[in-house]
């Protein structure tokens, strides 16, 4: 309701005005059968006929106005109910960039875009045509009644006296309506859920020859859809009949009254004209109050759902710490991190535990481990993806939980491992991070991850579109494109999360050759699966089940002759194959 | 940034009207022929029970009225009662029949689209992404229905509305119908003009919320992304941008809207003034009587609808053509691969003896991934097949049970080749487990019986305990009626695993292909894993893509796989021996893993060769 109240008064300016406009409009709405009746009246009189060009000029010159305010009373209160949509939306997107990476496990992507889209449609039409109709009901009865009572007080009787009826009935109606059309709407999707699945598993559903089953199932939703569309249509034919038959109840009682009223004298013919006139006219934003309950209804679930997700807040205490302090130089310390996913369904077991681990400042770390290991975590831990506990993670001595959330994302810098390209330019891509950069450092960059050997297959070089408009790049190339986003941001810290797991070994060997220097400035992580990747590292850590079990330089580790050196040897293996 | 993919095509629209497309309906729409019949009918109903009201208006002011006839207007108003119980009856009749029609309709046609579909080939399906495909099932097939419910009969009933009330309104008077009229091509012209604007302010509008769909989408999927790179400020920007455009879009449209409506109001109140004026002229001179007159403002004001409405078919119908047109070239797609009927007597079951002959096979021209395989697998043979990721091992399986036919060379099944085979009859010979064990909505019981949907019970329960999958399906709360949701992912790899085994076993073909998951199992899954596969072999031809100790070494024969082609070929210990390929793909998978604590090979012993 707060929220109703807080747009309500935002644009009161237009919802005042466009008020003002309804006000006009219902009077000359009413105006109109009122002309009607005296030129009617007069004709019975057999007065002049210049009386009557003078009504007819009269009727036109009111329904020029009616056109005009009309028009301009809906563009107000349509208008600010999009402009509030526009607002709301605006709003929840900035506040859902805040949310933080645990939000964004819990809800599925479909949920949230719900909230964002069809959501606010309903909104929309709480503001829009909801409140119009409310206010146009409200003027036309509290102006239409007196003026019809005026004719005739007793044929007004019989006129509204089926209305509350139809009110309760249209308002019944149309939530079964809305029921029933939810339900449609689920079974398509059930059949469109049952057509990815069996066109996904087709191969499967070919080798086990059951075409004719799964077509025999489909048929089923199918009719279980017309079976629900048919009952959809049913109360849809059921309101208009209801509508239609009650409406015509009232015009029936007023004529027969009316009839008999004229011929007692008590009321004229023009008079019965114009009282069917304003019946015609009352009857119809009646009906549709029944509704505009409905999307009142509607409208009020969908800003609770709204105001849910706008009442979540980001759990990194970073974002809450102030004062961005000194730029970071790049040492990373882990003191006994522990750390288990918050609410991650998965009840409590930790991803990692007692990791102890001093990463100076312009070291190369390589992380290696079996999957699930806890590699990625770890990284993702540094970038504050994930809240972790006081006095666990220190960068350059502070506690990461002290430093601003934004100050530390500056200056460290992450390429995950499912690389994630926006449907843009590889340029915009690479500078996703800083949009305003040169073009000449972008293609830097580019050289630097080595795209630039694969420019002259791509259309239009690095302003080709990739994603659903453009190209497709293969992963190696995708995976290139998110290295050099990372590069382009010359940050202190850069984090591989299996990076160049995709690019084959010799581009690896020419990229890993270029960043040799640029790895030297900064602090870096890499995670990889590849040995050959990390053998340079100044230190190597082999996580498993999230504990940290051998660190040391690559000769070290070999001698040891433990889980590193296993992997190095079956690669070696692995290579010798592929050389075959 | 861009809107969905699909969109691109799907906004295409081409004309209103293709009598080819409509052609190709009839045989969809014919058997709806009384339906149809029936709602036509009723719509005259309707028609007729509507326009009767304002004549009997005319009567009660013409002729009740002036002769005080009380007991005549309380006839009048029975009559006028019965017409509108008739109208509304009527009404909802033709409506409901109308949309039974439409729904028949779509019924038939989706269920043959599904069928169609199910028939085409692989290679169909890796060219055309299911995405797509479902919006022909869905979306397409959906406007066809609004075709139906708000189209084609309400377009008829509209013109014949128009034409009665032209007709009735003539015979009344027809010096005061022409002037009534001279609204009309004014008001028809406006209609069409606004409402050509209206369409194309709509499809702006639709078009920019699916960019803030798009954009929202990405950015909702790329979250962490524009976190990390700090993007927010600048994604703010551009949403805000989007949602700009869409605003102004949707207030664009709410001008053409309301101007709309307070232009059809403004015309038909003009209307009641040139009646008011030029009636009352007719009147004073004594040619029209007042009842004609109230008649008159009657009939107009159901005039005017009927004219919106027309104008508004125009984009349905061409809508509905687009669809139809993106439908009827997907039913003509051919499926590649085809069925032979039942050439000669065949057994009940093959013996299983497998030819490849000189096989090669191309998913695309050029790219040949099999280099001419040949081999023989006897009756009742364990072939077990190992070679690198992409050596051309899951092709050669997918060629066996023809969901692709070889580029050149030939397969067959106890001799003859499997393109003169009944599909239905092949597949049933051979069975597949493939190796990401896909499993279906449905019930654990239904993914078990999924060869055979009418399994009884006690067999589909053999199947699961002769495999080991009883215990831990028997651990679920609703045990073998325990849904199956998203492709199963309620279960774990293991249990999936256990599933599809019992899948294969309950389906008993000939002969059994597997492809092995390399997925890491707990040990003791591990072991109910190796006992359930040794069963699922017996007593068929099999041939294993093995990642399994325990399969290669009990084997009959090992095929290494290298490059699409085989190059090496016996027994484990034989290859062993030969210290070629295969050893290196053997210590590669199997010689380090004995020295982790990971899960321990069962027949380590035999690797001390």
């Amino acid at each position: 309701m707060s929220l109703i109240l807080r747009y309500l008064r935002l644009y009161r300016r237009d919802f005042l005005l466009g008020l003002l406009c309804l006000v006009v409009t219902n009077a000359v709405t009413l105006l109109i059968p009122w002309l009607l009746k005296e030129a009617i009246d007069a004709l019975g009189r057999g007065s002049a006929l210049r009386n009557l060009a003078f009504h007819a000029c009269a009727i036109v010159v009111a329904a020029l106005v009616l056109a005009a305010i009309r028009t301009w009373s809906r563009l107000l209160i349509l208008g600010a109910s999009r402009r509030i949509v526009y607002d709301i939306r605006d709003d929840l997107y900035a506040h859902l960039l805040s949310l933080p990476a645990s939000f964004y496990a819990r809800r599925r992507t479909g949920e949230i875009m719900s909230r964002a889209v069809n959501d606010l449609m309903l909104i929309r039409s709480l503001f829009g045509p909801g409140i119009l109709s409310v206010l146009n009901v409200a003027l036309l009865y509290s102006a239409g009644l007196p003026l019809m009572a005026f004719l005739d007080p007793w044929l007004t009787l019989a006129a509204i006296l089926p209305y509350p009826l139809i009110l309760i009935g249209v308002f019944r109606v149309s939530r079964t309506i809305h029921e029933r059309s939810n339900r449609t709407q689920e079974q398509l999707a059930e059949i469109s859920n049952d057509a990815q699945e069996t066109l996904s598993g087709i191969n499967m559903v070919k080798a086990f020859v059951q075409e004719e089953g799964e077509s025999r199932a489909f048929g089923g939703l199918s009719r279980e859809y017309r079976r629900r569309s048919l009952l959809l249509a049913r109360s849809r034919g059921l309101i208009v009949t209801l509508m239609g038959g009650l409406d015509k109840v009232s015009t029936i009682m007023v004529l027969c009254l009316g009839a008999l009223h004229i011929i007692a004298g008590t009321l004229t013919k023009g008079g019965l004209v114009a009282f069917l006139a304003y019946l015609a006219l009352l009857s119809g934003p009646t009906v549709m109050m029944g509704w505009v309950l409905g999307v009142f209804q509607r409208g009020l679930g969908a800003i609770r759902r709204v105001e849910e997700i706008r009442a979540q807040t980001s759990d990194l205490p970073g974002d809450r710490a102030l004062g961005a302090g000194p730029d970071v130089q790049g040492a990373i310390a882990f003191r006994g991190l522990r750390f288990s996913y918050p609410n991650g369904g998965r009840a409590e077991r930790p991803v990692l535990q007692d990791v102890d681990l001093d990463v100076p400042a312009g070291a190369t770390v390589g992380i290696v481990g079996r999957v699930g290991s806890g590699k990625s975590t770890l990284v993702q831990l540094v970038a504050a993806v994930y809240p972790v506990a006081d006095g666990t993670l220190w960068i350059d001595g502070r506690d990461l939980n002290s430093i601003p959330t934004s100050h530390l994302r500056a200056q460290v810098a992450m390429v995950p491992q499912e690389t994630f390209l926006f449907s843009r330019s590889i340029a915009d891509n690479i500078a996703l991070g800083a949009p305003a950069a040169p073009r000449s450092r972008i293609e830097d960059m580019a050289r630097l991850a080595q795209i630039t050997r694969d420019l002259p297959d791509l259309p239009q070089g690095l302003d080709t579109l990739v994603g659903e408009r453009g190209v497709t790049l293969s992963g190696g190339q995708r995976q290139r494109v998110a290295l050099a986003r990372a590069l382009l941001l010359e940050p202190r810290i850069l984090i591989l999360d299996d990076a160049l797991s995709s690019i084959d070994a010799d581009t690896e060997e020419a990229i890993l050759g270029g960043l040799r220097d640029t790895m030297r400035r900064r602090t870096t992580l890499v995670i990889s699966h590849r040995v050959a990747t990390v053998l340079n590292a100044d230190c190597i850590v082999v996580l498993e089940d999230g504990r940290v079990v051998e660190s040391g330089s690559a000769a070290q580790l070999l001698a040891r002759d433990g889980p590193f050196a296993r992997m190095h040897r079956q690669q070696q293996i692995e290579r010798e194959l592929e050389s075959l | 940034m861009t809107a969905p993919g699909p969109a691109h095509e799907e906004e295409v629209l081409g004309k209103a009207y293709d009598a080819r497309l409509v052609r190709r309906m009839l045989p969809y729409v014919a058997p709806q022929a009384r339906w149809i019949a029936l709602s036509v009918t009723l719509m005259f109903v309707v028609i007729g029970a509507q326009l009767l009201q304002p004549y009997l208006i005319k009567l009660l002011f013409d002729v009740f009225i002036p002769r005080a006839d009380r007991a005549g207007i309380a006839a009048l108003a029975l009559v006028y009662i019965a017409a509108t119980t008739v109208e509304l009856l009527a009404r909802y009749g033709q409506l409901y029949s109308m949309e039974l029609t439409g729904q028949n309709v779509i019924l038939h046609l989706r269920d043959r689209l599904f069928r169609h579909l199910n028939a085409l080939d692989s290679s169909f399906f890796d060219r055309h992404p299911v995405g797509r495909l479902m919006t022909r099932v869905t979306t397409d097939i959906e406007s066809l229905a609004d075709l139906f419910s708000s189209g084609v009969v309400s377009l008829l009933g509209d013109s014949v509305k128009l034409i009665a009330i032209v007709v009735i309104l003539w015979w009344l008077n027809w010096r005061l119908a022409c002037v009534t009229f001279a609204m009309t091509p004014f008001l028809f012209l406006l209609s069409v003009l606004l409402r050509g604007r209206i369409r194309r302010s709509y499809r702006d509008v639709r078009r920019r919320i699916a960019r803030i769909n798009a954009y929202l989408q990405e950015s909702i999927s790329g979250m962490l992304l524009v976190q990390l790179f700090r993007r927010g400020e600048v994604n703010r920007r551009e949403f805000d941008a989007i949602n700009g455009e869409h605003r102004d879009a949707e207030l664009r449209s709410v001008v053409y809207e309301s101007s709309f409506s307070a232009i059809i109001e403004l015309v038909g109140n003009v209307a009641i003034a040139l009646i008011v004026w030029y009636g009352g002229r007719e009147m004073v001179r004594g040619v029209l009587t007042f009842g004609t007159l109230v008649a008159f403002l009657n009939y107009t004001s159901r005039f005017f609808g009927p004219i919106q409405d027309l104008s508004g078919f125009y984009a349905v119908l061409q809508a509905a053509m687009a669809s139809l047109e993106r439908i009827f070239a997907l039913l003509d797609e051919r499926p590649a691969i085809t069925s032979n009927p039942l050439p000669a007597a065949l057994p009940e079951r093959a013996r299983g003896r497998i030819d490849f002959q000189d096989v090669r096979f191309a998913y695309r021209d050029g790219e040949e991934v099999l280099h001419g395989i040949g081999v023989r697998v006897e009756p009742g043979e364990k072939i077990a097949i190992v070679g690198a990721t992409g050596s051309g091992k899951t092709t050669l399986i997918k060629l066996l049970i023809r969901l692709y036919d070889p580029t050149s060379g030939a397969i067959r099944l106890d001799g003859r080749d499997i393109r003169t085979l009944p599909l239905p009859w092949l597949r049933r010979q051979v069975g597949v487990v493939q190796q990401d064990h896909f499993l279906f909505t449905g019930t654990i019981a239904s993914n078990i019986a999924f060869g055979h949907p009418d399994l009884p019970r006690e067999r589909i329960e053999v199947a699961a305990r002769l495999v080991h999958a009883d215990r831990f399906v028997r651990g679920l709360p609703k045990g073998y009626d325990e849904e199956v949701r998203e492709r199963g992912n309620n279960l774990s790899v293991g249990q999936k695993q256990l599933l599809s085994f019992a899948r294969a076993l309950a389906y008993d073909p000939a002969v059994l292909v597997l492809d092995e998951a390399t997925s890491s199992v707990d040990t003791e899954t591990e072991i109910l894993i190796q006992d359930a596969l040794r069963l699922l072999l017996e007593g068929r031809t099999s041939i294993v893509i093995a990642h399994r100790l325990s399969t290669i070494v009990g084997a009959d024969r090992i095929l290494v796989f290298h490059h699409g082609r085989i190059v090496e070929e016996g027994t484990h210990r034989a290859l062993l021996q030969a210290r070629g390929i295969y050893h290196r793909l053997y210590q590669l998978q199997f010689g380090l893993e004995t020295e982790t604590s990971g899960p321990l090979p069962l027949a380590a012993p035999e690797i001390s060769t």
